[in-house]
């Protein structure tokens, strides 16, 4: 019963967690500018992320251990540094990218603009942190995010054709700017594979005591979130594919993505979207703020832990602490949310190859697995969907720079 | 035993289990015609900035010497006071004897505690 | 003479004479009267089945898919590795003389 409990909740708060500010803005981009055609980038992202999620549950469930213990205790020094280096870029890029989020949906709210919302949007995420538990933070604030499933609603509401749904999810070569298009491909993809997302569900697993009676429950916890949130996803892409596509609008803006709700429900659909943007990117925000603190509290052997209290944890609570001020600069000095967030998830892709592929390899290694180590096949999947996402973004990344996209 | 899949980078545990940092390094005594032996556990302090490249010792050596407690020297635990190795290494020593602990405490005290932590 | 365990990981050992056998991936100790003894050093050129790093990621994706690695190294025991330049282990013999690792 209580395994029960535990994978409804974990379901129900994968859902809440899932969306965030990137899922949000690269899916209305793809949508507004290529109507359907890169539905088929969500499904194959999302794979990806079931898998790499379920690993790192499983991982932890077995050994004990987090994803980053692991990765310090097997790779060397050198490189347990190089990812510690690189996750951090991109860990704090993308908490600018929520924190982005927040103060955009404070701004739709109040009038008042956005770069004025920061500070408060990182004390906010700061105090929920200094007070909270890991239970509180992890579901009540999805269990709050379950409002992004009005993004479901519209779509429902606005009857998508389904011979074009279905052509969208046949992976094309792209029409019109092929350039942009494979950009947004990497970005979306970006967004849905971060690597704070396995490494918080590896240490939420540690923080929830789970052992090897788990791996049940979290192979399902992490198959039906990852996929239903994947839904929700789409639902933006195809709400943004009818109302943005039709009519020539790209979405420049975050309060022109305002229509993506406005359209099918008027008036409170300004109010669900500013609901949305704002749960969706606090949760992203609070994980993200975690992983940080996790990466170095755990690659260096600090005590951690969000049950702690912050002065028994203090390097842990000073380093989270630290990676929010960071990131709240960019959006105090009115740097565009939007762009930030694209840019932040393009970035990712180019990462993922140098934090998945040790992950990969960890979780092949029978001495810390025994024999719960991976299938051939999902080896196989994760390896090409990054593979594929690393030289996307090698390719795109500077064009779309250079082509002031 | 395998020192450096079982020990090096392990986590370091005390005689309660609080963790106190992790085995950055391992010191080895030659000696003349017998085995080396291992003789301490080396944690914190510039141990493990020196397992770095080149270009990037030198910054983060300024950093941890500037700001980390016994300007930069590690922490040794005689091999004689380890009592497991196994997921964790786990000595008997208390936390409270380390400059982990001083280090949280240090932190604890000027900053989270003002910070209502 | 103190030599930190640490440094010696990842250093490439050269026999008598002067030639190549892999870089130090392990060193393996066993308990004897209350002191923990060295017994051998393992080296290889991959580093494949005990830590990875970062040059071998390429041969670490094979592996992943189950390629499988190739090479294996070999097992010096204690008295054959002369570490009076840590920086530079060489060994007291040539490499025909010492055990292959075979993982």
């Amino acid at each position: 019963m209580k395994k029960l409990l535990e994978i409804a909740l974990g379901v129900v708060t994968s859902i809440g967690g899932y969306l965030d500010a990137g899922t949000i803005a690269t899916a209305a981009a793809a949508g507004a500018l290529f109507g359907f055609d890169l539905l088929w980038v969500i499904p194959l992202g999302t794979l990806c992320a079931i898998c790499l999620v379920e690993m790192s549950g499983r991982l932890s469930a077995v050994s004990r251990h987090t994803l980053r213990d692991a990765m310090r205790e097997r790779l060397g020094f050198d490189f347990f540094v190089l990812t510690l280096v690189l996750g951090l870029v991109v860990d704090v890029s993308v908490l600018a990218a929520e924190l982005g989020g927040m103060a955009i949906a404070a701004e739709l709210l109040t009038g008042i603009a956005f770069r004025w919302w920061a500070l408060p949007a990182a004390v906010l995420t700061w105090l929920i942190l200094w007070k909270g538990t890991f239970g509180v933070i992890e579901k009540g604030v999805a269990l709050l995010g379950l409002v992004t499933v009005s993004f479901l609603a519209a779509a429902w509401t606005l009857h998508p054709p389904v011979g074009a749904l279905a052509r969208g999810l046949v992976p094309s070569l792209g029409a019109g700017d092929r350039f942009r298009y494979w950009f947004l491909a990497v970005a979306i993809l970006g967004s849905l594979i971060s690597p704070y997302l396995f490494y918080f569900y590896s240490s939420g697993a540690v923080e929830e005591k789970w052992d090897e009676s788990y791996l049940g429950v979290n192979r399902i916890v992490a198959t039906l979130g990852m996929a239903f949130g994947g839904i929700i996803a789409m639902a933006v892409l195809v709400v943004a594919a009818m109302v943005f596509h039709p009519n020539g609008i790209r979405v420049e803006r975050y309060e022109q993505a305002t229509l993506l709700l406005t359209a099918p429900f008027g008036r409170a659909g300004f109010y669900l979207f500013a609901a949305s943007l704002g749960i969706a990117c606090l949760g992203a925000a609070l994980e993200l703020a975690l992983a940080v603190g996790y990466d170095f509290a755990q690659g260096f052997g600090w005590r951690w832990g969000q049950n702690r209290r912050p002065r028994d944890a203090a390097r842990f609570a000073l380093v989270y602490t630290g990676a929010l001020a960071v990131a709240a600069i960019p959006i105090a000095l009115g740097v565009d949310p939007l762009g930030v967030t694209v840019l932040s998830m393009a970035f990712t892709a180019l990462v993922l190859p140098f934090v998945v592929l040790p992950f990969l390899a960890l979780m092949n290694d029978r001495g810390y697995l025994r024999e719960h180590t991976n299938h051939r096949l999902a080896n196989a999947v994760v390896l090409a969907v990054v593979v594929l996402a690393f030289v996307l973004a090698v390719v795109s990344i500077p064009l779309q720079i250079l082509g002031g996209g | 035993m395998d020192l450096v899949r079982e020990v090096l980078d392990s986590r370091v545990l005390d005689r309660a289990g609080q963790p106190i940092g992790r085995v950055d390094g391992i010191v080895l005594r030659l000696r003349d015609g017998e085995p080396p032996v291992v003789t301490d556990l080396a944690l914190g302090g510039l141990t493990a900035v020196n397992r770095l490249r080149r270009p990037f010792r030198g910054v983060v050596a300024w950093i941890v010497t500037r700001w980390g407690l016994r300007a930069g020297r590690a922490y040794r635990i005689p091999w004689s006071r380890v009592h497991d190795v196994g997921i964790d290494v786990t000595v008997g020593v208390d936390e409270r004897e380390t400059p982990a602990h001083a280090w949280e405490r240090r932190i604890g005290r000027s900053i989270v505690r003002r910070l209502g932590g | 003479m103190e030599v930190r365990l640490e440094r010696l990981v990842g250093r490439r050992v050269v026999d008598r004479d002067g030639r190549g056998i892999g870089h130090i991936e392990e060193v393996r100790a066993e308990e004897v009267g209350g002191e923990l003894r060295v017994v051998e050093y393992l080296t290889g050129t991959l580093g494949a089945r005990r830590r990875l790093m970062l040059a071998t990621l390429p041969l670490h994706a094979a592996g992943v898919l189950g390629i499988p690695l190739a090479g294996s190294g070999y097992r010096i025991p204690w008295r054959e590795l002369d570490l009076t330049d840590p920086d530079r282990p060489r060994t007291r013999c040539r490499r025909e003389e010492l055990p292959r690792d075979g993982g």
